[in-house]
């Protein structure tokens, strides 16, 4: 049985002209970590800072831990970690001044900064002032700051910017076993490949729409992918099965590709290859499947 | 519980060196003028001058002037001198607009607010750590005062009780000055705009009752002045009434922080 840790009902924000979001309706379940997938201006940060009553809706509802936001945000951020997409803190201070200044903000206890402080190799960086530190180092902080308290429920917006891969994958690691002591990580990236990484369920968000929510497996099976073909030499016109071609140059030809592979692998057996490019798929190229119906992609 | 003590000490933390170089100012400055006016026999001096003047040019000098240029007057004037003014205002300025139009411009507000800490715990917070830090300074500048007449042994009790209450005075005018910044930087979403539009208010206010000396219409209507309700040499000398002071100041002083509270309240962040 799913419990819902966050429940939003057709949430609406209007600005003077434009809608920041319109009617937006999803659920995050306990223990679970939800991607929440967009480009840049699609809605996700105004979506996080709804869900934080940084911004008061225009319509909608938002019930996290059972609670309404509008009433209860206060016992609700004392259960939240959040990490903003710009993490910016005043520069002037030390990293340790400002993780002693949250710990007080939050009345916990020093011990767990020093911990985390280890896990990300930000130790010899405690005593630095913060405007000098690079970006990397400095998101290693805002995530620091974002778990020390032990939160039950994490929204992050695009956490690992400026991380290195190292770091990056240190970080989904942590992520996973952050959720496997039943916590709740709400995920929001323009990155597919991050969050087919460490995601569970993923919500596609466009132009303040959810065009999508589904189980990663399935996204995984409704994605679009990209093939290069480079053939040895020309041959007559040819079709693939669920490929449509987009690009075609000499003996290269870029196809668009939907559903079952193992037909087209059989096809592509019987043409005169040079070398087989699968690269990775824009975001456009994951979000037009949602807008155009599959079949249309065909 | 309506303060947060941590977000309270950071203030301080944050702005240590504006407040300590402003009491330092206010402090010296109180402490220079009375050290002057107890230090020279200024009297032979502006009578010698007021002399050479025509008849008609010398009554603009009343007897009342001539009181002021005394060391209670002198003290007086320390609390009302412009550059005393001007880095009161500039540090209840600069905090007032960095807190809210500043941090919600560079994200630190987003943080904040992300935070277990309540919007009118952390407005609340502001405007009192802003009151303290008024009262500091100007308590350095009454002891700047008192140093100097007591270094000079010129110290007398008909001269504190007044100089304590230009001090209450001067610290209402400014925490009004302070409550109607903190209201604009809760609108405007840009700090240097938020700072802006208060310094040219508070300017505007000053250069008005200036020039209210001089002219006749504007002098009747200096009672819609704030700078109206903040006049030291008068008070040292018992010609207004401290007590119309403190309740119009402090009505104004209610009705902005409650407008910029509930506006705080509800404005969105960033």
């Amino acid at each position: 049985m799913h419990i819902s840790i966050i429940q939003v009902e057709k949430l609406t924000k209007k600005y003077r002209k434009d809608y920041g979001l319109k009617s937006v309706s999803f659920t995050v379940d306990v223990g679970e970590i939800f991607g929440f997938l967009g480009p840049n201006g699609a809605g996700k940060t105004t979506t996080i800072r709804l869900l934080l009553h940084l911004l008061p809706p225009t319509s909608g509802n938002i019930f996290i831990f059972n609670q309404d936001i509008r009433t209860h945000s206060y016992s609700i951020r004392q259960k939240c970690g959040y990490l903003p997409g710009d993490f910016s803190v005043y520069g002037h201070m030390t990293a340790g001044d400002f993780l002693t200044y949250a710990a007080h903000l939050r009345k916990c206890p020093l011990s767990r900064i020093t911990e985390l402080a280890s896990r990300f190799s930000f130790q010899s960086s405690l005593q630095q002032k913060i405007k000098h530190l690079s970006h990397g180092t400095r998101q290693k902080l805002g995530i620091i700051q974002t778990f020390f308290h032990e939160p039950d429920l994490v929204i992050l917006d695009e956490p690992t910017t400026g991380l290195d891969p190292l770091i990056r994958d240190e970080f989904y690691q942590f992520l996973r076993e952050y959720q496997s002591k039943g916590k709740t990580i709400f995920f929001s990236s323009h990155n597919l490949p991050e969050v087919e990484k460490v995601c569970d369920r993923v919500a596609i968000i466009r132009q303040g729409e959810l065009v999508a929510l589904e189980h990663l497996e399935h996204l995984k099976k409704k994605r679009l992918r990209r093939l290069i073909l480079k053939l040895k030499h020309a041959i007559e016109p040819f079709q693939l099965p669920d490929a449509r071609l987009l690009n075609h140059t000499g003996l290269q030809y870029e196809f668009l590709l939907s559903g079952d592979l193992s037909a087209l692998f059989k096809n592509l057996s019987t043409l005169p290859l040079a070398d087989i490019i699968f690269p990775e798929p824009t975001l456009e190229e994951v979000f037009l499947v949602y807008y155009k119906g599959e079949n249309d992609v065909k | 519980m309506m303060l947060n003590k941590t977000y309270f000490l950071l203030i301080f933390r944050l702005y240590r060196g504006l407040i300590l170089f402003s009491a330092l100012f206010v402090g010296f400055m109180q402490f220079l003028i009375v050290w002057i006016f107890a230090s020279f026999d200024y009297m032979p001096i502006i009578e010698a001058f007021l002399n050479q003047l025509p008849q008609q040019m010398r009554v603009l000098f009343s007897d009342q002037f001539m009181t002021y240029l005394s060391i209670d007057g002198a003290a007086a004037f320390g609390f009302n001198h412009p550059l005393v003014l001007l880095v009161l205002g500039l540090l209840t300025i600069t905090i007032s607009s960095r807190q809210i139009a500043g941090e919600s411009e560079n994200g630190i507000l987003e943080l904040h607010l992300a935070h277990p800490l309540k919007r009118n715990t952390f407005y609340i917070t502001l405007w009192f750590a802003l009151c303290v830090i008024l009262i500091l300074v100007i308590l350095t500048g009454l002891a700047g005062s008192l140093l100097s007449l007591t270094l000079k042994a010129k110290v007398k009790l008909h001269m504190v009780i007044p100089l304590f209450k230009i001090g209450l005075n001067l610290w209402l005018l400014f925490v009004l000055i302070m409550s109607y910044s903190l209201l604009i930087s809760s609108i405007e979403k840009e700090s240097s705009k938020a700072g802006l539009l208060s310094a040219i208010i508070t300017l505007l206010f000053y250069f008005i009752f200036f020039l209210g000396s001089i002219w006749t219409f504007l002098d009747r209507i200096q009672f819609l002045n704030i700078f109206f309700y903040y006049q030291p040499q008068k008070h040292m000398f018992q010609q207004i009434s401290l007590v119309k002071n403190i309740i119009v100041l402090t009505l104004l002083i209610i009705i902005n922080f409650y407008i910029g509270l509930r506006q705080f309240v509800k404005r969105d962040i960033p």
